[in-house]
C-alpha cells in the first residue's frame, strides 16, 4: 500500500507534503508563484500558531504542576473563599490527623532508632535481621535475596509524582531525568535568550551591546553576593545563578570536570555519570584555561578582556569568600540538570545573565535588586516595587 | 502412612476408622474407600492425605468417579514444581496465619495453591470459600476454567469466578471462586470482615495493582479481628522480602516465605557500549541482526505503542525482503506480529501462530518477530521466544492530582520491569537479552521498581469504597506505600462536591448508594439524579457506553471509510449523546454484529456495553431509581446534557481565543479537543469525560453544556470566589450576572422564581 495511505488524515505530514511538493515544480506565472507563497505563509503561519499553541500549554501545565493544592488552599483562604473545596478537602484530611509536609499511611516509629540519616532504607527493611531464621525455614532462600542492591520500601511520598516527557526517540542515557518544572522553565528561557542573542547587529547595536554588557557585568558581582547571601539564610549551598564564567576559579572542580564533558557531547544533556566519576585534583590555573578555551570554542560567549578589571575589583571581596564557601563542595556530585543549567548560563551574555539571577532574586526571596529590598512576600513586591527593570526606578 | 498414623487428632476414633489400616480398605465396610476425605481435619491435612485423596477413584466434591481426562491431567500437575513441595505448603500453611509466597511464571502456583488450600480448609463443609484474586478479569476466567477442569467439576459450580459486571458462581455450592481484586474490594466495602471466606489468596501481588495494595492494608488488619482467616499473599518476584515485612510487622516477625522454583532457562543479557540515539531503529537493527546471525528462534521487541509498533512492522518486514532479494540462502523467511491491547482478540491470537516455514526443505529456517507494548512482559506468555530485545521503555499511566491529568507518557522502565523481560526469552529454552543501552545507565539511569498503581491512581472511587468499608481514617491507614497526599485531597474534594461525603469526610446517605454502583463517583451520581431530568434509561446507556472499551474501530487502512461512518452516527451536540446514539442504533439493529462491522464498530464492545447496562440497570433497581425517558427528541438531549452537569460539573473547559483551545476550569491548563471529537462547532463551555496528556494535553469524550446550567446545578463549585481572575472567571461573572437580572425581573411578578433562585 502507497505510504501516505496509512497517514492520519490529523498528521501534520500532509502540511510537509504540501510544501514539499509545491517547491519540486518549478511554477510558471506570477499567479503560480503568488499561489505558492501564500500557501508557504499559510503554512508558516500554521507553524507558528502550532508552536505557541504547544508552548502555552507546556507553560500553563508547568505552572500547574509547580503548585502544590496545599498552596492553593492557602491562596482560597487568603482570598477570603471559605468554601472552596481544596481547603474543605484539607480540611477533612485534618481531622483524619494530617498535618502539612507529612506523607500519609503508618510511619514505624522503631525505624528512627536503628536507622541513622539515610533515607533511602526503609523503615521494614532494617528488621530482617531478626526474622531470618523463619525465612531460613521456609526453604531454600536464594542467595540474591540479600547481595542484590533492592530498592527497599522507601519513604512514603510527600509529593506527587512529576510528569516527565520523554522527548524523541533517544535512548535510555541520552534522554533528561526528572527535574523540577522551574528549572526546566529556566533553561527553556536561557536557550532563547542564547538564540536571540545570536542574532545579527549592527555597529552601534554592538557598541551600545557592548556598553550595556559591561554596565551588566558591574551588577552582576553585586547581585551575586546578594543572592548567596539570601541562599546562605535559605540554607542553599550552591547555586548556578551565582557563577562567573571569567572567574573560573570560583567553579567547583567537579562542575567544572562535568561541563567539560557537558560541552563535548554537543550540548546532549550528559547521562549523569560523570559526575560520581572521582576526579583527580588538577591544577586549577590549567582548568581555568581549559574551561575558558572551551568557552571560547562554543564561540558562545566572548571572553572580553576589558571585563578583566571588573572582576579585580571583585575578587577582593567575592574571591575570598567564594573560594571559602565552595572549597568544602568540591567534591559533591552535580546532577546533570545542574549542570546544563550552569552549561546554559555560562554561555549567557551578562546582560541576560542578570536578568535571569534577578528574576530569580524576585521570584524566590520577593528582593528587588533595584530597590535594594526584601518585601514580605510577592503581593508585599507587587505593591511596593515600581517594576523588574532598572528603568521604572528613576 | 506413617503420618496418619502420628495424627493425634484422630486418636478418639476406632484404629478402622482412622484410614491407617492399609489390610481394611478392600473391605467395603471402610469408609475411606467411599469418602476421599475420610480422616481430614481442617487446617490439619499433611501432603499424603491429600496425594492419597487426588488418586482416589471418587470425586470428593461431586461423589462422581473420576473421568479419565481427570487423569490424565493430573499426570501432568505432578510435574509441576509446587506439587513437588505439597508436604511443605501444609506444613507451613498449618501453622501459621499469613504466608508469603514466591514463584515464578511456571510454578503452578496459581492453579495449584488454591487447590491445595481447599483440601485442608474443606470450605465446603463449613459454608465457607476459598478466594483467590487476580488483577486481571481476563486471567480470572480462564484460570478458573482450568482449574474446574483440573478439579473435575464444572466451572460455575465447585469452582467459579468473579468479575465486574459477571458473576459465574453458585452461591452454596461455589467453594473455591477465583475473582479479580477489585471485586474483593467491593464486597469488603459491604462485609469488612470477608465472613464468607475461610481463606485469601492475592495473586499476582508483586503487580502491586490499586486494588491489590488496597486489599493488604484491609486484610492485615482483618488479620488481627479474626484470628481463623488465613491469607497467602502469592508474587512471582523476589520483591516478596517487602511483603513478608509489611505483614510481619505486628507479630515482630516477618511472615514466613514459601520458596518454588520457576521453570526458566538461563538468559544471556547483552548490552550496548554506547547510548542509542534513537531506540527504534536501534531495535529494528538489532532484530535484523538476530534474524541473520543467531540460531533459530523467536524474537519478542518491545516498544511503547501502537504507532511506533505498526512502524516498525513495517520496516522490519521490508529490510528483511532485501535480505532475501540479496541472499536467499542465507537467510529465512520472517514475519512480524504487533501486538497491543487496542488489536482485535483474533488478531491478538496471530501471536500463538507457528513461525514461517523454510522455503526450501534445507533452507534456512522461518523466524517470528512479535513486537508488542508492555502488555507481553507479564499478561501474555508467548512460547516459543527465544530472544528478547528491549529498547527500556514503555508507555505508563500517571495521575496528576495538581492538575487533574491521567498523563501516558513514554518513559524509562525500572530494572524489575527490564529483568521480567528478559525472563521472556527463557520459556523454553536458554536464550537471549539484548539490551538497548549501556550496563552502566541500566545501573544508574534506572528505577528499582516500577512505582505502584496507588502511586499513579485518581483514587475518588477507592477513597469513596474505603469510606464504605468503615475505614474512617484515610490517613493513617496502614498503606504499603501511600499515596501523595495531595491525590488524596483532590479525592475528598470531589466527593464532598458530589455530596458522598460531608464536610467532616463521613459517608452521607446519597455516597452510600452511590458506592454500590461500580462506577466512578460522578458516573454514579449523574445516574442517581438522572430520574430528576426525566432521562435515567439514556444516562443508564450513556453510563454504560463509557463503562466499556472504545466502541470505534479505525483500522489503519480505511481510516476515511471509518471516520465517514462515525461521521454518520455523530450527535452535533456532544460525544455522550452519540454514544446514546450509537447504541440505539445498535438496539434499533437488533444487536447484529454485521450492522456493527459495516459500521465500524465492535460488535464485542457494544454486547459488553448491553450487559454492563443490564447489570446497572438491576442495581439502579434496587435502589429505587426510576427509570425513565422523555418522548421529545430535542427536549430529551437538552435534559441528557443537564444530567450531565451533575456529575461532571468538575470537569469542565472553557473556550478560548478563537484558535480552539480550551482551558480547564479551576486548574487552568491550556487542552485542545480530542481528534476523536465529533463536535461541529466550538461552544463556549463544554465538560468533559477524560483529561489525558499523551502527544498533547487532550480533553476527550466532550459535549457542550451551558453555563447557567453549571452555575444552577453546581452552585458551590461554580462560587466566583474560589476562581482565580481570567477570561472563565468573567465569563462566569456575566453569567452570573445576566442570571440575577433575569430572576430580578421576574421576582417582582413571581414569588416562585425567588425560591428556586435560593437554592
Amino acid at each position: 500500500m502507497p505510504s501516505d495511505a496509512e497517514d492520519d488524515y490529523l498528521s501534520d505530514k500532509f502540511l510537509l507534503d504540501a510544501a514539499s511538493a509545491s517547491s519540486q515544480t518549478a511554477p510558471k506565472t506570477y499567479a503560480q508563484r503568488r499561489q505558492q507563497a501564500l500557501k508557504q505563509s499559510q503554512l508558516k503561519n500554521e507553524q507558528n500558531r502550532l508552536k505557541s499553541r504547544r508552548q502555552r500549554e507546556v507553560e500553563a501545565r508547568e505552572e500547574g504542576l509547580s503548585k502544590s493544592l496545599f498552596e492553593r488552599a492557602q491562596e482560597e483562604k487568603a482570598n477570603g473563599a471559605s468554601g472552596g473545596g481544596a481547603s474543605k478537602a484539607l480540611g477533612i484530611m485534618m481531622k483524619m490527623g494530617f498535618k502539612m509536609g507529612q506523607s500519609l499511611g503508618q510511619t514505624d516509629p522503631s525505624s528512627k532508632v536503628i536507622l541513622p540519616a539515610s533515607t533511602t532504607v526503609s523503615p521494614p527493611e532494617n528488621e530482617d535481621r531478626q526474622p531470618s531464621e523463619t525465612v531460613e525455614e521456609s526453604g531454600s532462600r536464594s542467595p540474591t535475596d540479600s547481595e542484590e542492591p533492592r530498592a527497599s520500601r522507601s519513604q512514603h511520598k510527600t509529593e506527587p509524582l512529576p510528569l516527565n516527557e520523554w522527548t524523541g526517540k533517544k535512548g535510555i542515557g541520552l534522554g533528561k531525568r526528572t527535574r523540577s518544572p522551574l528549572s526546566t522553565s529556566r533553561v527553556a528561557k536561557m536557550a532563547k535568550m542564547a538564540e536571540d542573542a545570536a542574532s545579527h547587529e549592527t555597529f552601534r547595536d554592538r557598541a551600545r551591546r557592548e556598553y550595556e554588557e559591561r554596565r551588566a557585568e558591574g551588577r552582576l558581582g553585586p547581585a551575586q553576593r546578594t543572592c548567596q547571601t539570601l541562599d546562605e539564610k535559605a540554607g542553599i549551598l550552591f547555586n548556578v545563578l551565582c557563577l562567573n564564567p571569567a572567574d573560573p576559579e570560583a567553579i567547583p572542580q567537579g562542575l567544572i570536570d562535568a561541563l567539560a564533558d557537558y560541552a563535548q557531547a554537543h550540548g546532549a544533556p550528559s547521562s549523569g555519570a560523570e559526575s560520581s566519576r572521582p576526579h583527580p585534583h588538577r591544577d586549577p590555573q590549567a582548568e581555568a584555561t581549559r574551561l575558558r578555551n572551551q568557552m571560547r570554542a562554543d564561540a558562545l560567549l566572548p571572553v572580553n578582556s576589558s571585563l578583566d578589571g571588573d572582576d579585580d575589583d571583585d575578587e577582593g571581596v567575592v574571591g575570598d569568600t567564594t573560594d571559602e564557601s565552595l572549597k568544602p563542595r568540591e567534591h559533591e556530585q552535580f546532577s546533570p540538570e545542574t549542570v546544563e543549567e550552569a552549561a546554559y548560563f555560562l554561555r549567557l551574555g551578562p546582560r541576560d545573565r542578570l536578568r535571569v539571577l534577578l528574576t530569580h532574586l524576585r521570584d524566590k526571596y520577593a528582593y528587588c535588586f533595584w530597590c535594594g529590598t526584601q518585601y514580605e512576600d510577592q503581593g508585599d513586591m507587587e505593591r511596593s516595587c515600581p517594576g523588574t527593570e532598572e528603568d521604572d526606578h528613576d | 502412612m506413617a503420618s496418619d498414623k502420628e495424627n493425634p487428632y484422630l486418636a478418639h476414633l476406632p484404629p478402622s476408622e482412622r484410614g491407617v489400616s492399609s489390610g481394611a480398605r478392600n473391605g467395603s465396610a471402610n469408609p475411606a474407600a467411599k469418602e476421599p476425605l475420610y480422616g481430614f481435619m481442617p487446617r490439619k491435612v499433611n501432603g499424603n492425605q491429600v496425594r492419597k485423596a487426588l488418586e482416589h477413584e471418587t470425586n470428593p466434591f461431586t461423589k462422581l468417579p473420576h473421568t479419565p481426562q481427570y487423569r490424565k491431567i493430573l499426570e501432568a500437575r505432578k510435574k509441576l514444581p509446587v506439587y513437588a513441595q505439597m508436604d511443605e505448603f501444609y506444613k507451613m500453611f498449618s501453622n501459621n496465619q499469613i504466608i508469603v509466597m514466591v514463584g515464578e511464571t511456571g510454578s503452578g502456583k496459581t492453579t495449584q495453591i488454591p487447590q491445595f488450600v481447599a483440601y485442608s480448609d474443606l470450605p465446603h463443609t463449613r459454608g465457607k470459600l476459598v478466594a483467590c484474586t487476580q488483577p486481571r478479569r481476563v486471567a480470572a476466567m480462564s484460570v478458573a476454567k482450568r482449574v474446574a477442569d483440573e478439579m473435575d467439576v464444572q466451572l460455575g459450580r465447585q469452582v467459579g469466578y468473579s468479575i465486574r459486571f459477571e458473576d459465574m458462581t453458585e452461591p452454596g455450592t461455589t467453594f473455591l471462586k477465583y475473582m479479580t481484586d477489585g471485586m474483593l474490594l467491593r464486597e469488603a466495602m459491604n462485609d469488612p470482615d470477608l465472613q464468607r471466606y475461610s481463606t485469601i489468596i492475592l495473586d499476582e501481588a508483586h503487580e502491586r495493582t490499586l486494588a491489590t495494595d488496597i486489599l493488604m492494608g484491609l486484610l492485615k488488619a482483618l488479620a488481627k479481628r479474626r484470628p481463623d482467616l488465613k491469607i497467602i499473599i502469592m508474587s512471582a518476584t523476589l520483591d516478596a522480602l517487602k511483603f513478608q515485612k509489611y505483614f510481619g510487622l505486628t507479630t515482630d516477625a516477618a511472615a514466613p516465605l514459601f520458596k518454588v522454583p520457576g521453570r526458566t532457562h538461563p538468559v544471556e543479557v547483552f548490552y550496548t557500549q554506547e547510548p542509542e540515539p534513537d531506540y527504534v531503529e536501534a531495535a529494528i537493527r538489532t532484530v535484523l541482526m538476530i534474524h541473520r546471525a543467531e540460531d533459530p528462534g523467536d524474537i519478542l521487541l518491545f516498544l511503547t505503542g501502537e504507532e511506533e509498533i505498526e512502524d516498525a512492522c513495517r520496516k522490519i518486514k521490508l529490510e528483511a525482503d532485501d535480505l532475501i532479494n540479496q541472499d536467499p540462502d542465507s537467510v529465512g523467511p520472517l514475519v512480524c506480529i504487533p501486538l497491543y491491547s487496542s488489536l482485535p482478540p483474533q488478531q491478538q491470537q496471530r501471536i500463538f501462530d507457528a513461525p514461517p516455514s523454510a522455503r526450501t526443505p534445507d533452507g534456512p529456517p522461518g523466524r517470528k518477530v512479535v513486537i508488542s507494548t508492555n502488555i507481553a512482559e507479564t499478561s501474555l506468555t508467548i512460547d516459543g521466544i527465544v530472544y528478547v530485545v528491549d529498547p527500556g521503555f514503555s508507555k505508563q499511566k500517571v495521575y496528576n492530582p495538581r492538575i487533574r491529568v491521567e498523563s501516558l507518557l513514554v518513559s524509562p522502565i525500572s530494572k524489575a520491569s527490564a529483568q521480567q523481560r528478559a525472563g521472556r526469552a527463557g520459556r523454553t529454552r536458554p536464550g537471549k537479552c539484548f539490551r538497548l543501552y549501556t550496563e552502566k545507565d541500566f545501573m544508574t539511569e534506572l528505577e528499582e521498581q516500577t512505582h505502584p498503581e496507588i502511586l499513579r491512581s485518581n483514587l475518588a472511587n477507592t477513597v469513596l469504597e474505603l469510606v464504605k468499608a468503615g475505614i474512617k481514617d484515610l490517613v493513617r491507614f496502614d498503606y504499603v506505600d501511600a499515596p501523595a497526599p495531595e491525590t488524596l485531597m483532590r479525592a475528598l474534594e470531589l466527593l464532598n462536591y458530589l455530596a458522598a461525603l460531608d464536610d467532616d469526610g463521613n459517608l452521607t446517605p446519597l455516597g452510600a448508594i452511590m458506592a454500590e454502583f461500580p462506577l466512578d463517583p460522578q458516573l454514579a451520581k449523574m445516574l442517581i439524579v438522572s430520574p430528576e431530568f426525566r432521562c435515567s434509561n439514556e444516562m443508564l446507556t450513556i453510563t454504560a457506553m463509557l463503562s466499556v472499551p472504545n466502541v470505534w474501530l479505525r483500522p489503519n487502512n480505511q481510516r476515511k471509510e471509518a471516520d465517514a461512518a462515525k461521521a454518520l452516527l455523530s450527535v452535533p451536540d456532544g460525544d455522550h449523546l452519540t454514544l446514546l446514539n450509537v447504541y440505539n442504533s445498535y438496539n434499533q439493529n437488533k444487536y447484529d454484529k454485521n450492522w456493527a462491522w459495516t459500521n465500524y464498530l465492535s460488535a464485542r464492545a457494544l454486547a459488553q456495553a448491553d450487559n454492563v447496562r443490564e447489570q446497572l440497570k438491576r442495581t439502579m433497581e434496587r435502589y429505587e431509581v426510576e427509570l425513565v425517558s422523555i418522548q421529545d427528541p430535542k427536549k430529551l438531549y437538552f435534559a441528557i446534557r443537564q444530567a450531565l452537569c451533575c456529575g461532571f460539573f468538575m470537569q469542565v473547559a472553557h473556550k478560548e481565543g478563537e484558535k480552539g483551545n480550551y482551558l480547564t476550569v479551576k486548574d487552568n491548563q491550556v487542552v485542545g479537543l480530542h481528534p476523536s471529537c465529533g463536535l461541529d462547532n466550538q461552544p463556549e463551555w463544554v465538560i468533559f469525560n477524560e483529561f489525558v496528556l499523551t502527544t498533547r494535553p487532550y480533553i476527550r469524550t466532550v459535549t457542550e453544556v451551558r453555563v447557567e446550567w453549571l452555575l444552577e446545578y453546581a452552585t458551590q463549585y461554580y462560587d466566583l470566589s474560589t476562581f482565580t481572575d481570567g477570561e472563565t472567571k468573567r465569563a462566569l461573572q456575566r453569567a452570573a450576572n445576566k442570571r440575577a437580572g433575569k430572576f430580578d425581573r421576574v421576582d417582582g411578578a413571581d414569588g416562585g422564581a425567588q425560591k428556586k433562585r435560593k437554592k
